[in-house]
């Protein structure tokens, strides 16, 4: 059996999905869960209003109705969860809204029936009365505070975590946290300043499967929980917090999770009651919220405000960034405010050689719903915003675009390197991975056609975008694995990472095979189980690979050392000369293989000479920390697209990308996360996009008007590859996540933008719709 | 109360249910079949997309009293025992699937666009799929399956 790493294996766990046999949380079926109530959120209809009063008499003696709850019940803190990590200024979620509501959707009153259909019914038998105030949308009215989303006395006094929580909402008015880093020296021959306000429209993760959990008290007065989350461990250290429980009578398990791109990261209130209700009831409770209602409900991502500005020389070279972002977090802030220092202001040189960096983060709530995780979050937006001002630079100093990237990469000799942003980029060729997108899309052929279009006066005009990247993935931190191998031969990989269809199952298998020896056919992976496994943190900045499976490497090489000792025996010979031949799978004495032992046999040895052995030698857990050696995967796109100037409708032609994930477990795998995380990429230039009124409506609640990339969007994808190896860890993975957003985004935006330049356009907001790129057209027109 | 007899994968399921209830809701629910998914209940994403009679069918929309006498196909019967069909096959060589969730319904709707049109074209698949959303994928290794899973049949 050969090397697996560098294999596209097929997956091992795909017969489950494609026979309709793997279980997502809606298809688990335990006894404990049977005769399980339902419940029904009643949620605000206002985006700002004070809740004067809750009557829920009717509804609770409506048919089948089990209990309905209020804010003003408390039946558990009055404050919710923090919707992630708490970094400065934290304004929690009241469970259930007790005096005011601060979005569409916020929950006001829960109902519990013995069906679904009943609790619905007696939902819309819940009488709110809710007094409107002035909903804050507009970023500079949250900026000017005239009005305040959280007023002196209004926060809630639960503090669930470490952390700076000031109660009081009204000290920074309507900001959630600010930062700032200002490095280095700006050379004064930066005689170029160029400045420009780029948007990062809000987005919903929307995986395909909503948010769902079923959650039963067992009769030793133990929790259990099954959630479609990303975090199992994390979500039982909050139980435990939340109800004061210790975390070892908390048993969370994710099932099948059917994708999550952040949005089953943090744990959202209605995720909270539910224990609370199922104790209240004396029943199992389940959940899964329509697709309506998570769109309405669950967390959103990007929602950020770049005033970006740019200093350079008149011949290209970039000496300076200054970067004023403003976040929107929505009503209750989270993991926004974390990003801000952890991902975003790290990333301020992208891939660039820059001297100077001026950047400020002010994270602002507004009445719409919080901002948390989204693939790609902290890093997309602003490599967008760069990628972009870094052209509208190359427009007006009339030089060509990848021209001003070529001067100002940073040079692989220099690797690894730390920028003055503070981040510390493991090896990678930024200039080769540009060089190479361009080649392979025949850069100076498009442009040499484009110079034809634009000479013929077509309607459809073409323009050519580019950009470049890398990303940093991990955040510090570790992860735990677990190995056995039992004595039939086959083995066992527990981790406390677990896949949203990142493929763990075969990735795992193939990095403790390479190791074991043992076909990956033959290796199961468990994942998911707070009980399998102490602590995990989860698939959540593209983090899995390049710690878990360090960890599950080590662990897989201690088991493999201890056989050879149990091999030795066998052998009648030193450990020392024992060799394990990984493609057989059995161990012989180095020179002669010809007489070997395998698992099975060591195994056996192990069990039966309790004497001589611990009896444990063939499992071993291992947790790895990367403690802080982040890595940065990598790469270059090119896109081309065609846009008619008569009515602004975008096609894209090409897209083309380099792409350098360090070494590829399954090169199949990671063409295929490339996939996914470019088209979501694209879409948001495309037309993805949240979208609410004045009055703080949501307009796109269901897919109709959320429109997230279906099969007819784009041209095949041409991926390229580098496979830089890290030095950041001993089997130089990187990551693969979300590397495919990161120049999707900036290199079609750039395009769309080319493809018009000669008109005069400058820059046309995000998303590039038909209408506004008739209207930038329009606007050049009139001013000609 | 509404009794029927339902027929899926071939077999006969008898039914009493509210006449009101949806077909993916009864399968999944009722006769315990819960490889058909729901994304939407709205008819806007596929993952629900059953056969009935051959036809392709959003069963989040449609009674399931409406498919009595006739034949519904889930995802469960496709596969014969332990062999693949060709588009299962192809789904798992060529890395078609991710987290899963939208795989039933866009095999569904391919088997449905294969049965009618054993030679699509790219653009074929792309229409026959355009009504199954996947977040996941991109779509890229998707439609290669399908159209190698063409090739297969044939
Ligand atoms: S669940 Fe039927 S189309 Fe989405
Ligand atoms: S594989 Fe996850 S939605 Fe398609």
């Amino acid at each position: 059996m050969s090397q697996k790493t560098g294999t596209s294996l097929g997956r091992v766990e795909d017969a489950a999905f494609l026979t309709g046999r793997a279980r997502y949380i809606d298809d688990v079926r335990h006894p404990l869960l049977d005769g399980a109530a339902f419940v029904v959120f009643v949620r605000s209809t206002m985006a700002h209003a004070r809740l004067v009063s809750v009557d829920a008499s009717e509804a609770k003696n409506a048919p089948g109705v089990l209990d309905v709850v209020v804010g003003a019940d408390h039946v558990v803190h009055p404050a919710g969860p923090t919707y992630g990590i708490p970094v400065g200024h934290v304004f929690t979620q009241p469970v259930l809204a007790e005096t005011k509501v601060r979005y569409v959707g916020e929950p006001i009153a829960v109902v519990v029936a013995g069906t679904h259909q009943q609790a619905v019914d007696a939902a819309e038998l819940v009488i709110v009365d809710l007094e409107p105030l002035v909903p804050v949308m507009d970023f500079d009215r949250a900026l000017s505070d005239d009005v305040l989303l959280f007023e002196p006395g209004d926060a809630p006094q639960f503090q669930p975590s470490a952390g700076d929580h000031s109660t009081d909402g009204a000290e920074n008015g309507n900001i959630a946290f600010e930062t700032s880093l200002t490095a280095g020296d700006l050379n004064p021959d930066a005689t170029v300043v160029v400045s420009e306000r780029v948007w990062n429209p809000r987005q919903a993760p929307a995986p395909m499967e909503p948010r769902g959990i079923a959650t039963a008290w067992d009769d030793a007065g133990d929790l259990h929980v099954w959630a479609a989350t990303q975090r199992p461990h994390g979500f039982r250290a909050q139980l435990a917090e939340f109800y004061e429980l210790p975390e070892t009578n908390i048993h969370v398990i994710a099932p099948e999770v059917g994708g999550a791109f952040g949005g089953k990261v943090s744990r959202s209130v209605e995720e909270h009651i539910l224990p609370a209700l199922a104790q209240r009831v004396g029943r199992p409770i389940r959940w899964t919220d329509t697709r309506s209602e998570f769109l309405a409900s669950g967390t959103q991502g990007r929602a950020e405000r770049y005033d970006m500005t740019l200093h350079g020389t008149p011949d290209g070279m970039i000496r300076g960034i200054g970067v004023n972002l403003v976040k929107d977090l929505g009503a209750y802030p989270g993991v926004g405010t974390y990003l801000a220092n952890g991902y975003t202001i790290p990333m301020a040189c992208g891939t660039y050689d820059i001297g100077w960096v001026d950047f400020s983060v002010t994270c602002i709530v507004t009445n719409r719903i919080t901002v948390g995780a989204f693939r790609g979050a902290g890093r997309a937006p602003y490599l967008a915003a760069l990628e972009r001002i870094i052209d509208i630079y190359a427009n007006d100093i009339g030089m060509d675009p990848s021209d001003v990237r070529r001067r100002n990469l940073i040079q692989p000799d220099t690797m690894p390197v730390t920028t003055i942003a503070g981040a510390t980029y493991d090896e990678a060729d930024y200039p080769a991975d540009l060089e190479r997108v361009l080649a392979e899309a025949g850069y100076n052929d498009l442009r040499a056609e484009q110079v034809e279009r634009r000479a013929s006066g077509a309607a459809k005009q073409i323009g050519i975008g580019m950009a470049s990247y890398c990303h940093k993935t991990a955040g510090g931190g570790g992860e735990e694995a677990h190995v056995r191998v039992n004595p039939d031969a086959t083995a066992v990989v527990t981790t406390g990472t677990t896949s949203q269809g990142h493929s763990h199952a075969t990735a795992w298998a193939q990095i403790a095979s390479d190791v074991l020896g043992i076909d990956p056919a033959n290796i199961s992976v468990v994942e998911g189980n707070t009980d399998a496994i102490a602590s995990g943190i989860g698939a959540v900045g593209s983090r899995s690979l390049q710690t878990a499976g360090l960890a599950i490497h080590n662990a897989s090489t201690t088991i493999a050392e201890n056989a050879k000792q149990l091999a030795a025996q066998l052998l009648e010979a030193n450990a020392s000369d024992v060799v394990l031949d990984t493609d057989t799978g059995s161990f012989h004495v180095v020179g002669t293989p010809a007489i070997s032992v395998g698992w099975v046999d060591v195994a056996a040895e192990m069990t039966a000479s309790p004497a001589d052995t611990e009896g444990d030698e063939l499992s071993c857990g291992e947790y790895y920390n990367n403690e802080g050696r982040d890595t940065y995967p990598s790469g270059a796109a090119v896109a081309v697209v065609e846009v008619d100037i008569e009515t602004g409708h975008v096609r894209l032609t090409r897209f083309v990308s380099v792409d350098d994930a360090g070494i590829r477990v399954n090169p199949m795998i990671v063409d295929g996360q490339l996939h996914g995380g470019i088209a979501n990429g694209l879409a948001q230039v495309f037309g993805e996009e949240v979208i609410y009124d004045d009055d703080g409506n949501l307009l796109t609640s269901n897919f109709m008007d959320y429109a997230i990339a279906s099969i007819d969007w784009f041209p095949q994808f041409e991926l390229h590859h580098a496979a830089t190896a890290s030095s950041h860890n001993a089997l130089g993975f990187k990551a693969v996540g979300e590397s495919g957003v990161m120049a999707a985004t900036p290199a079609m935006h750039n395009a769309v933008v080319d493809a018009l330049s000669h008109l005069g356009v400058r820059h046309i907001e995000l998303p590039c719709t038909p209408e506004r790129v008739w209207q930038s057209i329009a606007a050049t027109v009139r001013t000609r | 109360m509404h009794h029927m007899n339902l027929d899926v994968n071939g077999m006969s399921y008898p039914i009493t249910a509210d006449a009101s209830r949806n077909l993916l809701s009864v399968l999944r629910n009722e006769v315990g079949l819960t490889g058909t998914k729901e994304g939407c209940d709205d008819c806007e994403c596929g993952a629900c997309m059953v056969l009935l009679d051959g036809q392709p069918v959003n069963s989040c929309s449609y009674l399931a009293a409406q498919a009595e006498g006739r034949a519904v196909t889930t995802i469960e019967g496709l596969a014969d025992g332990d062999d693949l069909h060709p588009l299962q096959a192809k789904m798992l060589e060529l890395g078609g699937v991710q987290c899963g969730f939208c795989t039933p319904g866009m095999i569904m709707s391919a088997k449905a666009l294969l049965d009618r049109n054993p030679e699509p074209s790219e653009e074929e698949i792309r229409i026959g799929l355009s009504g199954n959303l996947c977040r996941c994928t991109g779509y890229a290794k998707i439609l290669a399956a399908v159209g190698e899973a063409a090739v297969e049949i044939r």
